[in-house]
């Protein structure tokens, strides 16, 4: 199967948008490393530890997914926009699917941030460190959610309405 | 849709072709052909207007409603 390149988007906007949503993936892929990395760290020389980042792992890595599956959906809206086609029921699927991903990650980062209290204070080779999860309720992660299904619902209407223009004569 | 459209049977009736028309009603051939084959999803006034002042006929005469 040939690798086809996508054209990178003439439009500055789309062009910036891009360029963060891949730095985002990157962050969540580094995210994801240094939670290894302190599993490897427990898993070698502090086997408590070890055991008490099992579940903070598969939270991380749920958590990782969703934001991945986020960046990807946002990704294929802004190729629609500029493919010139925006509005239409695809995208206010998508939106939807953003709207419930936000949420799904608002309650992972609750249970993290709920069993990171847990190992706040780390003692690696004798330095005392401080290990937050800085996680708990976001109202900023709810209102983006209650946004993105306003905005689901609007691009459906709009399309709806789109049609019934483009049948009138 | 119950709403019925009698474009072809007026034209047939006027001796019009669509294109003749599409040209006097200032609308493009592509809309005159969804009215005429009842896919179109509303009409506008002012082409409803245009079509009666064109074929010399009443609203009630290009578009009829079917029970059932």
């Amino acid at each position: 199967m040939p690798i086809t390149v996508k054209p990178l988007p003439r439009d500055i906007l789309l062009l910036v948008c891009r360029v963060i949503l891949y730095a985002v993936l990157v962050v969540f892929g580094l995210v994801l490393l240094l939670v290894a990395g302190i599993s490897l760290y427990g898993a070698f020389a502090n086997p408590d530890l070890a055991a008490r980042m099992a579940g903070m792992n598969v939270l991380s890595l749920l958590m990782v997914g969703v934001a991945f599956r986020f960046v990807q959906l946002l990704g294929r809206i802004i190729d629609s926009v500029a493919e010139g086609d925006p509005f239409n029921l695809v995208n206010s699927g998508r939106l939807q699917q953003l709207a419930w991903l936000t949420l799904a990650f608002q309650m992972l980062a609750l249970a993290a941030h709920a069993r990171g209290g847990d190992f706040r204070i780390l003692h690696i080779n004798g330095v005392e460190g401080l290990f937050s999860t800085g996680g708990g309720i976001s109202f900023g992660g709810f209102l983006l959610a209650l946004v993105l299904f306003i905005l689901a619902r609007v691009f459906r209407k709009g399309t709806e309405m789109r049609e019934e223009l483009e049948g009138t004569v | 849709m119950p709403i019925t459209v009698k474009l072809d049977d007026l034209l047939h009736a006027r001796r019009m072709t669509m294109t003749e028309l599409a040209e006097r009603i200032d609308l493009t051939l592509a809309n005159v052909s969804i009215l005429k084959t009842g896919k179109a999803r509303a009409i506008r006034f002012s082409t409803l207007e245009a079509i009666c002042r064109e074929l010399e006929c009443q609203p009630g005469d290009l578009l009829g409603y079917e029970t059932g």
